[in-house]
């Protein structure tokens, strides 16, 4: 007899046991059904659920492979977090592989951020070119925001590509989204001022504590009481004044240690008991994006932060001086559309030789542009060109956007350029027009030009002329003049004359164009482009787009086209001064240069301070408005840059309306264009509304979708904000990843039974054993993080019959098909919390008892 | 007949066609050569002068297409009506130039047969230099219509430089 058998007695007993224990108990059952995963979804293959398979995707040789579009729900964690997959040591990077399209939007949710302390989690979002990378290659874009709660980038050309995501900071769920073609603008680090921190004290009865009186605050906390007083903000400094100083003289580490000592100096004022609220002193950066047509391709207009200058100048209210800029150039296409109402009748024509002219003419009061070349198609009609550079009519739903939107300004076009180009003499005259001296018209405007762009040289330098031009300057006229395109540091005049602001150009990408001059005398960088490069992948030349004549045919048309040179980066500089002007009318050129010269108008470009390439740097509008000493009327901005994108996936956004000008607005409506789009009424906050956007997909099919949501307030400007959607057509099926099932009971909500899950071609089959009869919620979800919870923030998360509307079962027998779907659903839930306090975080997935 | 005697018989035949183009610009009977259009923003395949031989209307719409390149949503170009069977196309783009005020025309004469080489003879105009010109970038070309046959080699001059192209 072996072993086995004299087990047999004692088994025996034990199944008797058992039955007789059971049949004293109640009845148990099973519940079982299918969970379905959403097509395109995927998950991090190596996350921190230790239940979960792993494949390693730390590095590009293991790279996760991704449909396009997707979804994928992730973790990674800068360092050991003590508990998971990665309790000892941390999963710094996500490697991801896909094939991406040109324009198509990477966007990356960091779903522990938290916007009350947002330097708590940092992740990075960088892609590169699965054909170059190795370990010197740089990413071919990548969003490294510090504070922000999304990352985002845009593909520049279709191709595969590597998609990493990094810790830089913190432990955290992700998600990332991958296939949205719609133009996003990159997001970029909140700025705040080093130093300084906004603080609201508690209501309290006792009116000598601190909340009547700051300077005691500050006192016992080492702060500097600057403005503001108890029931408004209250503005401190760190009394650290010596790195105050070296912060505000551009030392970078300075301002680096400062900003840190600021966010430590915030978390902990945010734990003192009379403290209601204490913030960074954020730098709002608001912005108005023209409904123009052909605008997503002007890159050139937020190269220099025109957006966020227009929320100003488009401002009600504003102040309706006339500003009259001077294109002294080929003359203009008067008949172009897109130019009309913005030309002054009180041009001229003083191209004093017939064969030069064109027209048949000398000198005469008509400044249209008869083309510059007996051939047709052969004209330049460069004129017309700069001249929407600085004032196409815009957001009139067609063509492109001028830089001088919403101020009034004007173009006086004045014809001093023809066949074969222009004389000294002949634009001396149109200068003089345009400044409203004397010349060979023997008439005057009846209004003077503020600006005169010139985006025109030659190599010659004359006293003569430049007396002329001291002699425009001192009648107070801004006079801007392109350096010229011989990638050459010899001079071109005018530009290179004193008193006139000579303009290099760049490229979109901030660097020199290769034509561009450079040398001593340039003053200022603008966008000029590059028309034999297409680096934003827009399928167009990165040249400047602007309005333009085709002769081709018997008749000129009126057209777009891309050009290139410092002749388009002038108009840029002369546009930024236009709207200095229209929000000053004393701006002068001796201001104007004392602003530039002390960095007020730039971002700094090349060597610190002036050098020959960009001058004192890249002309800045919205640094230029700042600069301007005005008092702002209210102003409607929103913080999101660029569209509110929905993708493939989001259903539900929210976004933040404030006032980021002065005074005071109520927000009274929002409305949109579009049947699957619902915008709901604002919540109201002082000068602050919160509005959650919904979208239907149901009656949709495949495709994009665009749409726009109006605000409009009863004293600021309404504001649009343009909306993408995508219905998408995808052919994967979905995986959500690793899934904890649960039943929870309605009553308390507490976790009374788990079991787990794998995909199996896109869906989980599950079963409950054992479970008593009575009423449960299943829910199904991934718990990435390893925090006992599943769908949390970049989890899955699914329930019966579905996760927003669950409802209880009720177990009487065996029960089956209680199927539903799991899927990684996108509100901003950080945003979410902050804004509402009603976000739920997740289900346990571990059972009480 | 002889293998030696049919080449020279081919051999003559060739010279007596060619005879008249190498005494004079081309013409008379052959197709003539125009200048088919021509632009000044160019979209640019590089920087340098470049000449493109056409002998089929899908490159030739193509070329077209360049001399509007710059500009959006172009027309369709209007296609001359091209004998691909005895005429050829030439794209010829004088690369890139700093200012406005360059363009490029047909020289008189503007074709000549040197043996068995066609030579296009192109002018490149440019701003006479006391002149002030529009500082942007231009890339002046044409479209030039050429006999099919008659020459082996292709010589572009008035460029700055020779552009060399085989016949085919």
């Amino acid at each position: 007899m072996n072993g086995r058998l004299l087990l047999l007695p004692f088994l025996a007993l034990l199944l008797v046991a058992c039955d007789q224990r059971s049949s004293n108990d109640p009845p148990t059952y099973g519940v079982a059904g299918t969970v379905t995963s959403a097509i395109g979804v995927a998950v991090d293959s190596d996350a921190n659920d230790p239940g979960a398979p792993l494949e390693t995707n730390d590095i590009p040789s293991v790279a996760q492979q991704l449909p396009n579009p997707a979804l994928v729900g992730g973790f990674v964690s800068r360092s050991a977090i003590g508990h998971g997959r990665f309790a000892d040591q941390g999963d710094r990077t996500d490697v991801y592989q896909a094939t991406l399209a040109s324009g198509q939007a990477i966007t990356l949710f960091i779903s522990d951020h938290d916007p009350a302390d947002p330097y708590a989690v940092d992740l990075d979002l960088e892609i590169y070119d699965t054909a170059d990378i190795n370990i010197d290659t740089r990413p071919v874009a990548y969003s490294i925001s510090a504070t922000s709660g999304t990352e985002r980038v845009r593909v520049p050309k279709s191709g595969n590509y590597y998609i990493f995501v990094r810790s830089i900071r913190g432990a955290s769920n992700y998600l990332l989204s991958i296939g949205q073609p719609a133009t996003m603008t990159a997001k970029e680090e909140p700025p705040f001022v080093p130093g300084e921190i906004v603080v609201r004290f508690r209501e309290t009865n006792a009116p000598m504590r601190a909340a009547a009186a700051p300077e005691l605050f500050a006192a016992s906390t080492g702060l500097v009481h600057e403005r503001g007083a108890p029931g408004q903000p209250i503005l401190f400094t760190l009394g650290n004044a010596a790195q105050l100083r070296a912060a505000s003289a551009n030392d970078e580490s300075a301002t680096e240690r400062l900003k840190q000592e600021t966010i430590e100096m915030v978390r902990a004022l945010r734990k003192h008991p009379d403290v209601e609220t204490a913030d960074l002193n954020y730098i709002r950066r608001p912005t108005a994006i023209p409904d123009d047509e052909h605008y997503p391709l002007q890159w050139n207009l937020p190269l220099i932060n025109l957006p966020q200058a227009w929320e100003v100048t488009t401002m009600p209210n504003g102040d309706a001086r006339q500003v009259i800029v001077a294109v002294v150039d080929t003359g203009v296409f008067l008949a172009h559309p897109d130019l009309g109402p913005n030309l002054l009748d009180t041009g001229y024509d003083f191209i004093s030789n017939p064969s030069i002219a064109g027209d048949g003419d000398g000198i005469d009061s008509n400044p249209d542009d008869p083309g510059d070349s007996a051939t047709p198609g052969g004209s330049s009609f460069h004129g017309t060109h700069v001249a929407g550079i600085i004032g196409a009519l815009t957001n009139n739903g067609t063509g492109v956007s001028g830089t001088t939107w919403g101020t009034g300004t004007r173009i006086m076009p004045v014809r001093v350029l023809g066949r074969g180009g222009g004389t000294t003499y002949d634009i001396i005259q149109g200068i003089r027009y345009a400044a409203g001296l004397s010349n060979d018209s023997g008439t005057v405007p009846p209004q003077r030009a503020d600006i005169i762009n010139l985006s025109l040289g030659g190599p010659g330098f004359s006293m003569t002329e430049q007396a002329e031009y001291n002699a425009v300057r001192e009648a107070g006229v801004i006079v801007v003049a392109a350096a010229g395109n011989e990638n050459s540091n010899l001079p071109s005049y005018p530009a290179a004359y004193d008193g006139v602001i000579s303009v290099s150009a760049v490229t979109p990408n901030r660097q020199r164009a290769p034509y561009s001059n450079f040398g001593p005398t340039v003053d200022v960088a603008a966008p000029g482009g590059n028309t034999a490069a297409d680096g934003d992948g827009d399928g167009y030349p990165d040249g400047v787009l602007s309005t333009l004549a085709d002769d081709t045919s018997a008749t000129r048309k009126p057209v777009y086209s891309f050009a290139q040179g410092t002749s388009m980066a002038t108009p840029h500089v002369a546009g930024v001064a236009a709207i200095m002007k229209a929000l000053d009318p004393t701006l002068d050129p001796d201001r104007f240069t004392t602003l530039l010269e002390t960095g007020k108008l730039t971002v700094d470009l090349g060597a610190p301070g002036k050098d020959e390439l960009f001058g004192y740097g890249l002309i800045d509008a919205l640094k230029a408005v700042e600069n301007i000493d005005i008092s702002l009327p209210p102003v409607l901005a929103i913080d999101q840059a660029g569209p509110l994108d929905f993708g493939p996936f989001i259903e539900q956004l929210i976004f933040t309306a404030r006032n980021a000008g002065g005074g005071e607005f109520t927000l009274i409506e929002a409305s949109d264009d579009a049947d699957w789009l619902q915008v709901d009424p604002p919540s109201i906050a002082g000068n602050t509304g919160t509005f959650t956007a919904t979208v239907d997909r149901s009656r949709l099919v495949d495709g994009l979708y665009r749409a726009t949501i109006s605000l409009s307030t009863d004293t600021a400007a309404s504001l649009s904000i343009p909306v993408t959607l995508q219905v998408g057509q995808i052919h994967e099926k979905g995986n959500t990843g690793h899934l904890y099932l649960i039943l929870v009971e309605p009553a308390t909500m507490k976790t009374v039974r788990t079991t787990q899950a794998e995909n199996v071609n896109g869906s989980y089959r599950y079963r409950f054993d054992g479970v008593p009869s009575g009423h449960y919620y299943v829910v199904a979800g991934s718990d990435l993080d390893d925090d006992g919870e599943i769908c949390d923030p970049g989890e899955a998360c699914g329930g019966y019959p579905t996760i927003e509307r669950l409802q209880a079962i009720d177990v009487q027998g065996e029960t089956a098909g209680i199927d539903f779907g799991t899927n990684f659903n996108i509100v901003l839930q950080a945003l979410n919390e902050a804004e509402t306090g009603t976000a739920r975080r997740g289900f346990s997935r571990i059972t009480d008892d | 007949m002889t293998d030696k005697r049919l080449t020279v018989l081919l051999l003559l035949t060739l010279l007596a066609a060619l005879a008249p183009l190498s005494a004079a610009p081309a013409g008379g009977g052959m197709p003539a050569v125009e200048l088919l259009d021509s632009g000044v923003q160019c979209t640019p395949a590089n920087d340098q002068p470049e000449a493109v031989l056409i002998d089929d209307r899908q490159r030739l719409q193509r070329f077209a297409s360049r001399l509007r390149g710059t500009i959006l949503s172009p027309s369709s170009p209007r296609l001359p009506a091209i004998d691909f069977e005895r005429q050829r196309v030439l794209y010829i783009s004088a690369g890139k130039r700093p200012t406005a005020g360059y363009s490029l025309t047909l020289d008189e004469p503007p074709f000549t047969l040197d043996r068995e080489t066609a030579v296009l003879h192109l002018r490149l105009n440019t701003p006479p230099p006391e002149r002030m010109v529009a500082a942007v970038v231009t890339h002046p070309c044409i479209l030039v219509q050429i006999p099919a046959q008659g020459y082996s080699a292709i010589e572009i001059r008035g460029l700055g430089q020779v552009l060399e192209l085989p016949s085919r």
